[in-house]
């Protein structure tokens, strides 16, 4: 092995150390620096942009193409195409570390019968007398079924002995998660925890109230490893089993952080967590449970297991309570999961009397047509553009993104969210530009930015042909390249949905609903989606925003025990549809990429 | 006739051009001029046309389309007549991978451009690659990915032509979304291309042709 460089970064003031020939990119993220990538260091993106403050290498052929030549001279250049040969100083400019939040409430009043639930018992040994235990007992008082395990086994004698037989049971189901002697009002809270590809969402709740104490966002720190699934897919098929722990402990940490801290400013702790519900895209979930996703990646696109699971926090090394129940619902296919189930039973598609459509606008599109008889469910491959990712001044939904744009006597005006300094542009702020843009004829029907000198806004674009961008502010623009994966995402989500109507043999006018649910969910203005055409016209009067509907399902699995067990139900009467093997996707795939 | 069926294919009408084909072979035009003063024309303003910014995917398969419906007509006879091609490609997209799209059209620019293309489809695995190899010795071998997942099958491909003793008959190119120049160093591929337009390109380039 070589010897050892320090990298001192600013602005943060950091010193990160890395072995002689690592490559930057990976030294960084090892070190826990948040650097922006989405490919994985393949020099694909171009976006783990790093400043040599001295003593650049020489720019690769990658770089070149990345960045302009003032920049190159200016010292930037990507981390993932070069290595460390020496000590240097590099300047980091943004981390990502954004704080936001996701809105997801209930979307229907549920019943409150958690699963999680404290009892006050008061044991006697002597009813039972000389032919009982005291876990018999234990099982008389408490009426149900108990699950006897070896903690509960030594804390028992403890108990009996030091209140005269009372006790505080917390449980979830079968499980006792803690046996405190004598009767005590000791908190049982609850955590759901949406993993999505770009965003990290947890609720807290309290589980004797049923009550909500705090929710959180954080962009997924699996992000520098791959904008999507695929990607991140591959980063463990090329590194193996240290490439899928490093992914793991990524995700594992991040809940960790939002457990923490959620519980913290709740003035709890983190222990106190004893039920959690978590759901995610089939990648997401493999990913979080240790599991190898590679079976995703390839045809015919299967996941590991598709059956709902309840595990223990300590196996999958949370820090919450130890003994604290892990649920995870049932997947539908490799592309379709536990979100989407979730999302499912929160918006009761699984009971509705006409026919629905559910769209989870995430970096992979999951699109449900359904109604009490039938659920239909497909994934467009969408990529991450309403995520932000691959676009080049595209950000997930957090503070510093551009949310909304639109027209202000004749000029552009835009949201940003957090009210601060914008940083990019998010998935609702790209849809709204898009469709300024076409309404005001400055791109047309192709997606070609359009030449019209006579329009107050054409000043803004800047360059031809391929070359073309539209100045939103400062540092900010949207370019050709940009609208084409704009114009590929919502090709993908409308073709699916015709696909489904298709299938189901149902006409867009018999459709009494849209639910639109995901990152942007809640963000969205409608009449922007119908305007790209991700929606057919007919279908936006029936649009309904949910916000992020797989939390929502979540939170409603904590608050009632009986959803969980509905979860099972919605996944087995989902019949699946892999747009990738039916025949006619392509043509219509084509035939939507167009804004007419 | 053939300017109007130059048109037709720029403007992806695909039975005028299967039409107009028919005719122009009916009328006693040769097939090599039809392909040459037609077909081959057009294809180079669709490839022209994307580079500037003008077409994209869509106008791009629509013009292939045209294109492959005249080819339906025009290739037996080109094949009767002995007309010497440029050269002959075999594509696919590799195994795991359904997607051809990106395939389809490099297809139709190399056949618009007088090469020969032998297309294996979707899910080709590096022994059905091989076995083409084998079987047709092509001049260049292109293999398309669109997932980052099923790249990695281009080098496996690369070295089943080596283990067989093909490798230095063959030119090898790639492309897809994922894929890059670097990758293509690496894993040995002769070369790389961006789009279709530049496929066309690329191929000329290796072969030494114009």
């Amino acid at each position: 092995m070589g010897s050892i460089h320090t990298i001192f970064l600013d602005p943060a003031r950091k010193e990160v150390e890395a072995q002689d020939g690592e490559n930057f990119f990976f030294a960084l993220i090892s070190a826990g620096i948040p650097i922006r990538g989405e490919c994985g260091g393949k020099g694909i993106c171009g976006r783990c942009r790093v400043r040599f403050v001295e003593g650049a290498p020489p720019p690769t052929e990658t770089e070149k193409r990345f960045l302009s030549p003032p920049e190159l001279d200016a010292g930037w250049r990507l981390a993932c195409q070069h290595v460390v040969e020496r000590d240097v100083s590099l300047w980091i400019p943004f981390s990502g570390e954004a704080l936001g939040r996701k809105t997801a409430g209930l979307l229907y009043s549920v019943s409150f019968s958690p699963k999680a639930t404290l009892v006050h018992v008061e044991l006697s040994l002597q009813k039972r007398g000389k032919e009982g235990s005291a876990i018999e007992s234990l099982k008389d008082v408490s009426g149900e079924n108990i699950e006897v395990s070896l903690p509960l086994l030594q804390k028992l004698p403890r108990a009996l002995r030091e209140e005269a037989g009372k006790i505080t049971l917390v449980r979830v189901g079968k499980n006792v998660v803690t046996l405190r002697p004598g009767h005590r009002a000791i908190p049982v809270l609850g955590l759901a925890v949406d993993l999505g590809t770009s965003t990290l969402a947890a609720h807290l709740l309290d589980l004797r109230k049923g009550t909500e104490l705090g929710a959180k966002a954080i962009a997924n720190p699996q992000l520098p490893f791959g904008a999507d699934v695929l990607s991140r897919i591959t980063y463990v098929r090329e590194g193996g089993e240290e490439a899928l722990k490093r992914l793991r402990k990524a995700l594992v940490e991040g809940v960790n952080q939002l457990a923490t801290e959620l519980s913290l400013e709740a003035r709890g702790t983190p222990d106190e967590i004893i039920h959690i519900v978590v759901v995610g895209n089939p990648t997401m979930l493999h990913l979080f449970l240790g599991v190898d996703p590679s079976s995703i990646g390839e045809v015919p696109f299967v996941p590991i297991w598709r059956e709902a699971l309840s595990l223990l926090a300590k196996e999958l090394n949370l820090k919450v309570h130890p003994r604290a129940v892990v649920e995870v619902p049932p997947l539908i296919s490799g592309y379709v999961g536990a979100d989407t189930v979730a999302s499912i039973l929160a918006c009761r598609l699984h009971e509705k009397g006409f026919p629905c459509l559910l769209l989870d606008l995430g970096t992979n599109g999951e699109i449900v047509l359904g109604r009490k008889e039938r659920l239909l469910t497909c994934s467009a491959a969408a990529g991450p553009a309403f995520e932000g990712g691959r676009i080049s001044c595209g950000m997930p939904a957090l503070n510093g993104a551009i949310s909304h744009v639109h027209l202000e006597k004749g000029d552009l005006n835009f949201e940003v969210i957090g009210g601060v300094k914008p940083l990019g542009i998010c998935g609702s702020g790209l849809v709204d530009l898009l469709a300024l843009l076409l309404e005001e004829e400055l791109v047309d029907a192709t997606g070609r930015f359009s030449p019209r000198p006579d329009h107050p806004l054409f000043s803004r674009v800047i360059g031809y042909g391929n070359n073309a961008k539209f100045l939103v502010t400062e540092g900010i623009y949207l370019t050709q390249r940009d609208i084409r994966e704009l114009q590929l995402a919502k090709a993908a989500i409308r073709a699916g949905i015709e696909l489904l109507l298709d299938k189901a043999g149902v006409n867009p006018q018999e459709i009494q609903c849209v639910y639109l649910a995901g990152a942007f969910g809640s963000q969205i203005w409608p009449q922007a989606l119908a305007k790209i055409g991700l929606i057919p016209n007919e279908l936006l009067p029936k649009v309904q925003l949910v916000g992020n509907a797989a939390a929502s399902g979540a939170i409603a699995m904590l608050l009632n025990q009986e959803l969980i067990q509905e979860a099972t139900l919605v996944a087995k009467k989902a019949e699946h549809v892999e747009l990738s093997c039916e025949k006619k996707f392509v043509e219509v795939f084509v035939a939507n990429m167009k804004f007419a | 006739m053939l300017e109007e069926l130059k048109k037709a294919v720029l403007e992806g009408e695909d039975e005028k051009a299967a039409e107009l084909t028919q005719k122009a072979l009916e009328a006693g035009i040769e097939p090599g001029r039809i392909l040459n003063e037609a077909l081959v024309p057009a294809m180079e303003i669709v490839g022209k046309e994307y580079e500037d910014g003008k077409r994209y995917v869509p106008e791009m398969l629509i013009s292939a389309e045209a294109m492959k419906a005249a080819m339906a007509v025009l290739r037996p006879k080109l094949v009767e007549s002995g007309v010497k091609l440029k050269g002959k490609v075999v594509i696919g997209t590799v195994e795991g991978d359904l997607h051809d799209i990106g395939k389809n059209l490099v297809a139709m620019m190399l056949e618009g451009a007088g090469f020969e293309v032998i297309d294996l489809g979707i899910e080709v695995t590096a022994e059905r690659f091989v076995q083409a190899v084998k079987e047709h010795k092509p001049d260049v071998l292109g293999m398309s990915a669109l997932l980052t997942t099923t790249m990695i099958h281009m080098p496996e491909v690369i070295e089943a032509l080596k283990a067989a003793g093909l490798r230095d008959q063959v030119k090898v190119i790639v492309g897809g979304a994922p894929i890059t120049q670097e990758y293509a160093e690496k894993i040995g591929a002769d070369g790389y291309a961006p789009d279709a337009a530049s496929a066309v390109e690329l191929v000329k380039q290796l072969l030494g042709v114009s």
